[in-house]
């Protein structure tokens, strides 16, 4: 009796969502620092240091900047507390060079991600 | 016995259920893809496909906010139709006078459109204070004539001797329909609650001419604040139309086959 109770496919669909909204909400708990890292590269792969990575985002009419950091010796650049979803990175180095605009796009607001690829300073616009 | 084959009827069927899903399938394929729908030649299978249009939906409008919304009016909506169709149902099942002029009253009026009675129905929910609210949300399908006939049938069917015996047991009325009528209608039940669900989840007007409050909105209303924002609206207005859609399709597959006998019951009747 009480098996067929709490144990139906109305009780088992709800439970489900539920558990999933809840696990869901969990990971993004842990997830969401909004730390947002990669690598700058030239057309020779090779790291470049001290360029400028500027994160902006995209609002109905224009592509607004938000952030900025610069690269370490190997290349790397880190953001941290960004609350966006979907933005764009771009590279530039003072002598001109810049790489072309990236898109990110995350699963939810501050999603911490790594880039796989790194942006290529040089490459075409 | 002469015995047909059944698989001709089984590939017919099936065929039509195909063609029948396209439109559904069309709609999930865009959501993941953005894919424009005069591409050609169109693809059966999603290319690259992806969520992002999901999240683009979640975060562009308060969507949470009009899904409890939407919830808490269907919730409403849900509840009273169970109550107040059976109790009107009942009653249609005894035998008083008027009872046949009641019942082409009702047929009547399920031929007159809700856009004719829309003012007297908005200064009414005005009167009572309920503009903006999720009751005046609600109000006017808290008992549909449709839903009424359903518990009608339903209970028609229930024998006339179970009746009298509560009521020699001294049941009064009300716990006649609460304790032995409505437990032995699951199949009306199931059909009052979809039905209800689905016209109250999919109300677009009524919303749109009592709520103000922008965070009052429920997602049909949503769904047109949406298009005002999203510049490009392809893969995000599929994904917000699936969005929309899951639940009632969930509980209308969680309750179809009682919803089928809810319709049925009384067709075939004498």
């Amino acid at each position: 009796m009480l098996k067929s109770i709490f144990i139906n496919r109305y009780t088992m669909t709800f439970t489900v969502t539920i558990v999933v909204a809840l696990l869901w909400n969990l990971f993004i708990l842990f997830n969401d620092s909004g730390i947002l890292s990669g690598r700058v590269v030239d057309r020779n792969n090779q790291p470049v240091a001290d360029a400028r990575v500027v994160l902006s985002e995209k609002t109905l009419l224009v592509t607004a900047p938000r952030d900025e950091v610069k690269t370490d010796q190997n290349g790397y650049f880190r953001f941290e507390g960004h609350r966006l979803y979907h933005l764009y990175l771009e590279a530039m180095k003072g002598d001109a060079r810049s790489s072309s605009s990236r898109e990110v796009r995350l699963y939810f607001k501050g999603q911490n991600k790594k880039l796989k690829e790194p942006l290529v300073l040089g490459s075409d616009r | 016995m002469h015995r047909y084959p059944h698989w001709p009827f089984h590939v017919t069927l099936s065929t039509i259920c195909a063609l029948m899903l396209v439109p559904f399938i069309w709609v999930l394929k865009t959501s993941l893809t953005g894919e424009n729908i005069f591409t050609y030649p169109p693809s059966v299978l999603p290319q690259d496909p992806h969520l992002f249009y999901y999240v683009d939906v979640w975060y562009t409008i308060p969507f949470f906010r009009y899904l409890v919304n939407s919830f808490l009016v269907s919730l409403i909506v849900v509840v009273a139709n169970i109550v107040f169709n059976a109790m009107a149902g009942y009653a249609l099942t005894r035998e008083f006078i008027g009872k046949k002029a009641i019942i082409i009253l009702f047929l009547s009026c399920m031929m007159i459109p809700f856009q004719v009675t829309i003012i007297p129905a908005y200064l009414i929910t005005k009167e009572l204070g309920l503009l903006n609210t999720h009751l005046g949300m609600a109000l006017p399908v808290m008992s549909t004539i449709v839903c009424i006939f359903v518990f009608k049938a339903s209970f028609d069917a229930v024998p006339r001797s179970l009746i009298d015996a509560a009521r020699i047991d001294g049941l009064p009325d009300w716990k006649i329909i609460f304790k032995v009528m409505v437990p032995l209608s699951q199949s009306a039940i199931a059909t009052n609650i979809i039905l209800a669900f689905i016209w109250s989840w999919n109300n677009f007007l009524w919303p749109l001419v009592i709520i103000r409050d922008q965070h009052m909105q429920t997602l049909p209303l949503g769904l047109s604040r949406f298009l005002t924002v999203v510049e490009d609206t392809t893969g995000a207005l599929y994904a917000f139309c699936i969005m929309v859609l899951i639940p009632g399709l969930v509980i209308f597959l969680l309750a179809q086959r009682q919803f089928i006998a809810g319709l049925t019951t009384g067709a075939a009747k004498g």
